[in-house]
Formats: structure tokens, sequence, C-alpha cells
């Protein structure tokens, strides 16, 4: 099951096989967008998209929100957040 | 209650905003052991309506228009220093640290908050039994649903423990359930309202909106909520789109086609008799064709998976929310996510991760995003011809607990409400009768939708329509 380490998702036997089942539906049932848009026609659609820009600016004081999301990290030492070893994680 | 009958009542003294949350109070303590609409109560919202009760005393007339009217918020909308869940395990113990601009704004016109709703978990649902804390019941029958995913929103507003309540409507998520417990909801034009501090879904198709006993409510709370916000680029001016003006008489359209297949009998009677209603009020109604709106559906299970499993990203037990323990840091993810996330969040992960992947990318995704401005396009030309489309908001009245195992038959509850989201357009679903299921009288709805920025034309032929009755 590749599509679960790209999910980041452990799925049991079970859970991976009924959702297997069921997935293979849906996308069986989505896949009348193919009769509607032809395969060339991809790139004549563009929707009413164009950017929006703000000042790059600093709108909160120093530290006002610092407590509040350190207290919600789920392991911490002191104001650090902790988390496994990420370079040589054998070692 | 409605919002309107509080204020007056306010105004006059006839009641105050103290009294009426502790009604409020009553009616949870009452009938929320069995329904089940909250997922917590807010302790401070005495000392808000105590104060608002002194400042009418005070002010009367002058007042902010919210002030004192007790209002439920649905739990995937951040409100500071209160518990967020968007009913998942893996934000069980969040706190939010800032508020969504709606509850700002909300806040400021003198709402009190009154305590959080449930709903299916991530806004992912159409019964609000996917919630991971339980399921909502419907305060009309409590054999079935509420609807979802703002079901407990609905759920509150139907029990009358509140006169409103906010929600968010992704792909029909506040106007089925509104259609299920005989309430008014609104999904406002994609933009109109701004999606700062919501718990994301599916971006491009997430709309706050409300669920209320009045369109005249809708439109009040609407006008509070709505407006440009620097923290959602989103967001759009009076300008973005072309004036939508009211009028005395309207045309209506039905796209006939669409209505062929799936409608319950009784739903399609109660419907038929509602155009005739709007015909005999002088108003015209006329057939339409809108094709590609029966394939919405299929777009829809292809945009929206992808933007949740690119949302849901974020919840991966570093920075907050539930870390499972394992032996490496992919591990950590792989179980933290395993253990916070339902059975229909992982179904959307990997269905969206799966849309987006290289080499189905262009198959699914490239072809949903098209199909979306080409159904833009259809609408756009309906319009021309008519002020208004109009549908059943829901195939059927409230289901069974239980009833809809299947992921599909689930998903097609929402046929008549996606498009809309998909095209960014404002809807209005406004209770139009019951139909009658094992004795009870259940309550449907009819769907108004409008054209972008025609929230005005809603709330003018709403308020003809149903307040007026």
């Amino acid at each position: 099951m590749h599509l679960c380490t790209l999910s980041r998702l452990k799925l049991s036997d079970q859970e991976a096989e009924k959702l297997n089942t069921e997935i293979e539906a849906i996308l069986e049932y989505v896949s009348v967008v193919n009769d509607i848009v032809a395969e060339g026609d991809l790139t004549k659609v563009v929707g009413p998209v164009y950017n929006v820009f703000r000042e790059d600016e600093v709108t909160s004081g120093p530290g006002e929100y610092t407590d509040a999301l350190v207290e919600a990290f789920p392991d911490k030492q002191g104001q650090h957040l902790k988390v496994k070893k990420i370079l040589n994680p054998d070692s | 209650m409605t919002i309107s009958e509080l204020r007056k009542k306010f105004q006059s003294g006839e009641t105050t905003p103290s009294d009426v949350l502790s009604d409020s109070l009553q009616v949870i303590a009452k009938r929320d052991g069995e329904v089940h609409a909250y997922l917590d109560l807010f302790n401070d919202a005495k000392a808000v309506a105590d104060k608002a009760t002194l400042t009418y005393k005070e002010k009367g007339e002058g007042a902010p228009p919210l002030l004192g009217v007790p209002i439920a918020v649905k739990n995937n909308i951040l409100i500071k220093g209160k518990r967020t869940t968007a009913a998942s395990k893996i934000l069980e113990n969040y706190i939010a640290t800032y508020n969504a601009t709606i509850i700002k704004k909300l806040g400021q016109a003198g709402a009190v908050f009154v305590g959080s709703t449930n709903l299916d978990e991530f806004a992912m649902g159409s019964s609000t039994e996917n919630s991971a804390f339980g399921p909502t019941k419907n305060p009309l029958d409590t054999t079935r649903v509420p609807g979802g995913s703002s079901g407990g929103s609905a759920a509150a507003v139907a029990m009358g423990s509140v006169a409103a309540a906010i929600g968010t409507d992704t792909g029909g998520s506040i106007r089925q359930p509104a259609s299920y417990c005989g309430l008014v909801g609104l999904k406002p034009t994609y933009g109109a309202v701004s999606r700062y501090g919501l718990i994301a879904m599916g971006s491009s198709l997430d709309q706050a909106g409300t669920l209320t006993n009045s369109v005249a409510d809708a439109e009040l709370l609407f006008e509070i909520m709505s407006g440009k916000d620097e923290m959602d680029m989103t967001t759009i001016s009076p300008d973005t789109y072309p004036k939508i003006e009211v009028k005395d008489k309207y045309t209506f359209g039905i796209p006939r086609d669409f209505l062929k297949d799936g409608v319950d009998a009784d739903v399609m009677k109660r419907f038929l008799a509602h155009v005739e209603s709007l015909k005999s009020a002088g108003h015209e109604v006329i057939d339409i064709e809108l094709p590609l709106f029966e394939k919405g559906l299929a777009a829809y299970y292809i945009v929206m998976p992808a933007e949740v499993s690119s949302n849901l990203a974020r919840y991966d037990g570093m920075r907050y929310g539930l870390r499972v323990e394992g032996k490496d840091l992919l591990s950590e993810y792989l179980n933290s996510r395993a253990a916070g996330f339902g059975a229909e969040a992982k179904r959307r992960i990997l269905l969206g991760t799966y849309v987006l992947s290289s080499g189905y990318y262009d198959a699914y995704y490239g072809k949903a995003e098209a199909v979306r401005v080409l159904m833009r396009n259809e609408l756009h030309d309906a319009f021309k011809k008519v002020d208004i489309v109009l549908t059943p908001t829901a195939p059927t009245p409230a289901f069974k607990f239980g009833e809809k195992s299947d992921p599909l038959s689930m998903y097609r509850q929402d046929i008549f409400t996606v498009p809309v989201n998909l095209t960014g357009v404002p809807a209005l679903s406004l209770p139009m009768g019951t139909v009658e299921r094992e004795g009870k009288e259940l309550p449907v709805g009819v769907q108004y939708i409008a054209p972008h920025s025609g929230e005005a034309r809603l709330f003018d032929i709403g308020k003809r329509i149903y307040d007026g009755r």
C-alpha cells in the first residue's frame, strides 16, 4: 500500500481491504468527468484566478502567542518542541 | 424564537439576556443528554449575558444588533481559549489561540456564545454520524439523523436552545441539516464571508453561514459576518461581481432533468406544491437545462478529497494535537494519524492523495477543475434567463441512523447542494412543508440558488415566501 505511505496513514489489513473496495467504487463513480472533458481540452480552461497581496508586516506583539502555542506542544523541553531525531536516526 | 423577536423583548424590557441564557441552558439540560447537539458549553456566557442585560438598561435601542442573543458555534470555528476539535480525536484537546474573523465580528455585535456544536469529523459527512464524540440526534425525531455536517448547529436551533447557530458548508453542510431540521440555512457566495479561523476542509469550497428560524435573521447575521478580510485573500468586495437587483416578480428556473431520478416521491410532491405557490404569488416558473449539474457530484468527489488530503496533511502529531509514539519520525506520523482520524477522514485522505498523485492528476483533478469551470459557464447562461434556480435541498427527509452505510449512498444526499459550492454561488434552504414517515411529520427544504453576490435577492424573496407566510 504505497498510497498509505504517501498519505502518512498506517492501516490495519482489515481497514485497508475495506477502504480499497470503497475507493475503487468511488473512483469508478467519479470517472464520469472523463465523458465531459476530453484530454486535449484541459489547457484551455483557466478559472478566475489572480494574485492577492498584502503588506508583509508583523501584526502581533512579541511573544503574544508563544505561551499558548508552547502549551499545545505534544512534547517539549522548556520552550522547545521535542520531536524524534531526523538526521542519522539509526546512530 | 427569532433574533428579531428577542431583540424587541430585550428593548422593551419584557425579558433580559440573562433570563434568555438561563432558559437556553435549561433546554440544553433537559434535551441535550439525548440529542447531543453540543460538544462544550461555555462557562463565560453568563458574564457576557449579564453585561448585556445591564447595557440594555442603559442604552436600550442603541445597543449593538446582536446584543444578548444566544448563538451556538460549530466546533470547527476557532474561538480563542476554547477547545476546537473539529469532532476529531486528533484535535481532542486543542485550544484555539485566536478568534476566527466571524467570531470577532459576531462578538463585537454583542452575541452570547453559548457553546460549541457537534459535526461530522472535519465537516466530512451528511449525518453527524462521523463525529469522534458520538452522533447528534434530530430533535424532531431522535431515531433519525439531523443531517450534516453542521448537524449539531441545526439541532441546537431546532430544539430551541439558541436563536441561531453558525455552521460551515463545503458541499451542503448547512443547507441539508437545515432541510432535515426545518430551519433556514444560508450558504453565502464563496468569498463573501471570511474563512480566517475556520478549520479548513476544501479551501475552494468552504463557506461559513447560518442556521436560523427566519430569513430576516439569516440576513442580519450575514450583514454582520460578511465583508473583505485581509486575513483571507479570497474574500470579495461589493464590486467583484455585477450587482444583482431585487425585483417585484421573479423568474424561477427548474432543472427538470436533474430532478428526474432519485428524488423521494413525497419530497417531489412538496416541491411541486411549492412551485405552485410561487406561481400563485405571481412569479414565473420555467424549465431549464443544467446537464452538467448532474455530473457535479462526481467532480466534487475529486476536488474535495484532493483539498482534504492537502489540508489534513498538517495534522501530523508534531506541533499540536494527538501524538502517538513510534520508533522514528515517520512511524510517529503514521501512528498519530492512524489513531487520530476516523474512517471517513481516512477514506477521503487516501482518495485525495490518489487523485493528486503523479500520473493520475490530469485524469482526475485536472478534469474535475475543468468541469467546474464549464459548470460555472452553464449556470451563468441559465441566469440570463432566470433570476433564481430552484431544487429540493436534499432528495429525502432525514434518514435513520446507520441507514446510509455505503459511502456513495451517503454522498448522494448532497447531489443538489454540491454544484452550488463548485460554482461558488449563494444558496438558501427554506422549509417547504413536511412529509410523513412512520406517523411523524418530517420537514423538507427547498433550495433557492442565486447568481454570485445575489444574497440580497435570496433574502428578498425568502422573506416574502417564508417569513411572511
